[in-house]
């Protein structure tokens, strides 16, 4: 070492000092560099960084190729794009929508292909590796493929070049700058992936997850009095309001616990299938590994969505009402995208997805439009006899071994080698599989989601039907998910529908329900004519026939919530419906009373109705309590006396709400704590609130209900005094996260109490509620409200002004013109 | 010429050259410049331009302490702008990307680290 100026020696001292500036200087790049920051550094470093890159705009006159359009944006933030040609309409749409929603869209179509990891990392891994062993993009292709040559194929292809033009154009935001992902152009099979991921999160992952956590149940409850496990997990209730209410009782049910919760008494015993007390050898094949690892995706418990009509006999105006509030996780930007679309004089408007053009909710001139899902069997899991590893593993079907068919991926990944991804298939469709401690799970999948099906032609034909002939013949076409789907016309006709494939699934020629693990290797629970990544033969002899499914025409009221659609269905729908219909229980209850009073329903009222609190818990829980109130500890004195006096209602200004949600939590856990043994895993527990249906001297109290009510108590009063908690609206909150979840907390929306909660008509659980309220008197006007702002571009104005007023229960005039210059202007074309 | 010869010439030049660079006013503020606007670009292009810069900067001046103080001066460069370049408004892209954006602010410090290379040669 040696000085620069004159190269003398240097001292040690100096030594020292030049060898610590020298590492700290060259030492913390190379420590950025290789740190967990590294990878956001492209991301945000000033200057280079590509937040402070990308526009956040995208240009307001635009060249298409469909001839011109126009869009104006009202004080909402809600398009209203008009013209004259379809296409030039749905180009516009796809432009406004990705110039709003770009980034989502981009995820969304990610997610469902199973390609996050090319643009977020290897952390992405899980999702992808999934979603590709299922072989979304195929099924999405055949989609695509099964609805070319119609209308609704042109109009999608147009909205696509609509999206690509936007993406071109300066749409790929500063989200994209961040993690430095460059969108390709959109296509038709990105729209076929937005809706398959939608019907994988309503249908495809409760229909895999639920039978194998029914096997497992059978499996680790195998000691459990048979009488009493049908009771806790399979038998139907007899809430009295499944959707078509003509269908008459049958099954193995019970009444609903009274309003003492003292007595529940068996009806009438039938169509439940009663199966042997041990698992089957299909369901002694499913781990417990496989189980809890899926168990990260399991659906969220009851639903929420409700849907309603009311015919015009009944309504003020005379003209039919019909409300929809579509719940499910709520993010930010929100799940729907408020829109319109007048093509030649005639309105679309409502929310939708974003990446499909058409509304699922909405309202033409004609008629209006709502869906709540019904948690159908759509899939049919089976395991199988298998031997061998990796490439050499073969499965068994019908004494034969064959090889697993398999189809090779390969998964890009950002900052990281590619990976090879590897479909395998059996006869029936693809198999997921886990290997937890050295033994490996393999469970067949068939769904109809891995079909191709034909739902974006089936919402275009909904769009544009002029009434319920048409919007009838459109709705053979939704073939997934399985949706209630409600219509009311103009003219005053209202129509209820369950649509979607539905299997038959057949052992030896007998038709036997879904909703369990069979045996694949036996042949059991063949359908008919499905065909994965093809085209399956819905009209063939394998699926429900449309004309089996349960439809209600021109009855005063209509309410579905996830509730059994009928009592007495031709052909086995399935086990997983809002088993107590507590929410649509409510709502038949208050609009059959309006009925009977011959007080004409209002939309106002309907709106109100759509916000209604009161938990049907209280009735069971409330009068438990107090009765226990001798045996519980001081502390929860002055709780008891604001229940004493309490509605029922689940108000933010309510201490009773507080209290009792706290305690009918703790009163689930508490009940199955002492009854199950640590070895039981939490998923095969009984869904709440099972518990509260149960006779007070059930054995699963240990025949002391107050004992156990005593404990859940004690443990609320433990978790208020940890909290800063005076009323409901303390605690429930809006808690919505972007959809790349909590890392980018600068975009989550703020958090304002609501009311409402798990069990009530409004559904609310923090991130859980009505994403979209819907309220439409058809020919008269019309009310919405969106969970959060309708641009997704972060720190927008409207990124999140409607989240306020919608935890208020505000709703907005969705059917107001705006006037003024348009903001975008699509020029040039004419080629249709 | 043996090679040890040729590297100790190389290194003398250079040195020269530094020499000459910190000792003549002129030349230093415009050798500064000419760093700080290459800096810039580098910085423009990727984020380890940011420490570049301020080695660019630094490594011209007449003392340790100098060189931090024009790494201060080029790090607020960069923060200004950023900030005039971002298409929406500095305050709305540090608000939504928080806590990201803690780091953009953090790297503001970068040609700081780099122009302590002036303590080294």
């Amino acid at each position: 070492l040696f000085d620069t100026r004159s190269f003398r020696p240097v001292t040690r001292y100096e030594y020292t000092r030049r060898a610590l500036l020298g590492a700290v200087a060259a030492g913390v790049p190379a420590a950025l560099a290789a740190s967990s920051v590294g990878g956001v550094l492209p991301g945000v470093a000033p200057l280079s960084g590509g937040v402070w890159r990308e526009s956040r705009t995208v240009p307001e006159t635009v060249d298409g190729e469909y001839g011109p359009a126009e869009v104006t944006y009202d004080d909402r933030h809600v398009p209203h794009v008009v013209a004259e040609d379809e296409r030039a309409a749905y180009f516009t749409l796809g432009y406004v929508q990705a110039s709003d929603r770009s980034f989502q869209m981009d995820l969304l179509r990610r997610r469902a292909a199973g390609d996050l990891a090319g643009a977020f990392g290897p952390s992405a891994l899980g999702n992808d590796r999934f979603k590709r062993r299922l072989g979304f993009r195929a099924a999405a292709e055949a989609s695509a493929a099964a609805i070319e040559g119609t209308r609704a194929h042109e109009v999608l292809a147009a909205y696509s070049e609509g999206v690509s033009a936007a993406l071109d154009r300066g749409a790929a935001g500063p989200l994209f700058g961040l993690f430095g992902v460059d969108p390709e152009p959109w296509t038709p099979v990105d729209s076929a992936l937005v809706m398959l991921g939608l019907a994988w999160r309503l249908n495809g992952r409760g229909g895999l997850v639920w039978p194998l956590i029914r096997a497992l149940r059978r499996r680790k409850l195998a000691g459990l009095d048979p009488a009493l496990r049908r009771r806790l997990f399979e038998t139907r209730m007899d809430h009295g309001a499944p959707v078509d209410r003509s269908s008459s009782t049958s099954g193995e049910m019970f009444v609903f616990a009274s309003s003492r919760g003292d007595t529940s008494v068996p009806g009438t015993v039938g169509n439940v299938p009663r199966r042997g007390d041990g698992p089957t050898p299909a369901e002694s094949r499913v781990s417990r590994g496989l189980v809890e690892d899926l168990g990260d995706v399991l659906p969220p418990a009851t639903g929420g969505s409700n849907a309603v009509t009311v015919a015009g006999d009944h309504t003020e105006s005379g003209e039919p009402i019909l409300a929809n509030d579509p719940h499910l996780t709520m993010t930010a930007p929100p799940v729907w995208y408020q829109q319109r679309v007048t093509v030649a004089g005639r309105s679309v408007r409502g929310a939708a997805v974003p990446g499909l053009p058409f509304p699922a909710v909405g309202e033409t001139d004609a008629g209006a439009w709502g869906i709540t899902n019904a948690p159908v069997d759509a899939s049919t899991v089976y395991t199988y006899e298998t031997r061998g590893d990796g490439a050499d593993a073969e499965y068994r079907y019908h004494g034969e071994w064959r090889p697993f068919r398999t189809t090779e991926t390969s998964v890009p990944v950002d900052d990281g080698a590619d990976r090879t991804v590897t479909r395998r298939e059996t006869v029936h469709g693809p198999v997921v599989e886990r290997t937890v401690g050295g033994e490996t799970s393999r469970v067949g999948l068939a769904w109809t989601g891995l079909s191709g099906t034909r739902t974006l032609s089936a919402l275009y034909r909904m769009a544009t039907a002029e009434g319920p002939g048409e919007f009838e013949a459109g709705l053979r076409r939704f073939d997934l998910p399985p949706l209630n789907v409600h219509y009311a016309t103009a003219d005053g006709e209202t129509l209820y529908r369950l649509v979607g494939q539905v299997p038959i699934r057949r052992t030896d020629g007998e038709v036997v329900p879904g909703g369990r693990v069979f045996d694949g290797s036996a042949g059991e629970a063949e359908v008919e004519g499905y065909e994965p990544y093809g085209r399956s033969r819905w009209d063939g002899d394998g699926f429900v026939p449309f004309e089996a499914l349960s439809s209600v025409r021109d009855e005063s009221v209509v309410v579905s919530a996830n509730q059994r659609p009928t009592n007495d269905p031709e052909y086995p729908l399935g086990n997983r419906f809002a088993r107590l219909g507590y929410r649509a229980r409510r709502l038949y209850d208050r609009l059959d009373d309006a009925v009977a009073d011959d007080d004409p329903v209002t939309s106002e009222r309907v709106r109100r109705l759509l916000l209604d609190t009161v938990d049907p818990r209280a009735e069971t829980l409330v009068p438990a309590l107090l009765d226990a109130r001798d045996r519980l500890p001081d502390g929860a004195d002055p709780w008891l006396d604001a229940l004493a006096d309490w509605d029922g209602r689940m108000d933010r200004s309510s201490r009773a709400a507080l209290f009792f949600e706290l305690v009918a939590d703790h009163f689930g856990t508490a009940t199955w704590d002492a009854f199950f043994d640590d070895d039981i895993p939490e998923v095969c527990r009984p869904r709440a609130p099972v518990e509260l249906t149960l006779p007070p001297d059930s054995p699963v109290f240990d025949s002391d209900r107050e004992a156990v009510l005593v404990e859940a108590v004690e443990r609320t009063l433990e978790e208020l005094d940890g909290e800063d908690w005076e009323t409901y609206g303390d605690r429930n909150t809006t808690d919505v996260e972007h959809l790349l979840g909590g890392r980018l907390s600068g975009l989550a929306y703020p958090a304002y109490p609501t009311d409402g909660g798990f069990y009530t008509v409004r559904r609310f659980s923090g991130s859980f509620g009505a994403g979209y309220r819907f309220v439409s008197r058809p020919g008269g006007s019309t009310h919405d409200a969106l969970a959060g702002g309708n641009d997704g571009t972060p720190g927008a104005d409207h990124y999140s002004d409607q989240l306020r007023g919608w935890a208020d229960g505000r709703y907005w005039r969705l059917d107001s013109r705006p006037g003024g210059d348009p903001d975008v202007v699509v020029t040039g074309g004419g080629r249709s | 010429v043996s090679v040890p010869d040729r590297v100790a010439g190389s290194t003398r030049t250079l040195a020269d050259g530094l020499r000459a660079a910190r000792s003549v006013d002129r030349r230093r503020r415009a050798v500064t410049v000419v760093g700080l606007v290459t800096g810039l670009a580098a910085a423009s292009v990727h984020w380890s331009g940011l420490f570049l810069l301020g080695a660019l900067v630094g490594i011209v001046q007449r003392s340790l302490g100098r060189a931090v103080l024009v790494g201060v001066v080029a790090g607020v460069c960069v923060l200004v702008l950023t900030a005039l370049l971002a298409p929406a408004g500095p305050r709305t892209t540090l608000t939504t990307f928080e806590p990201l954006t803690y780091l953009t602010l953090a790297l503001g410090g970068a040609p700081v680290v780099g122009s302590l290379v002036r303590g080294v040669v």
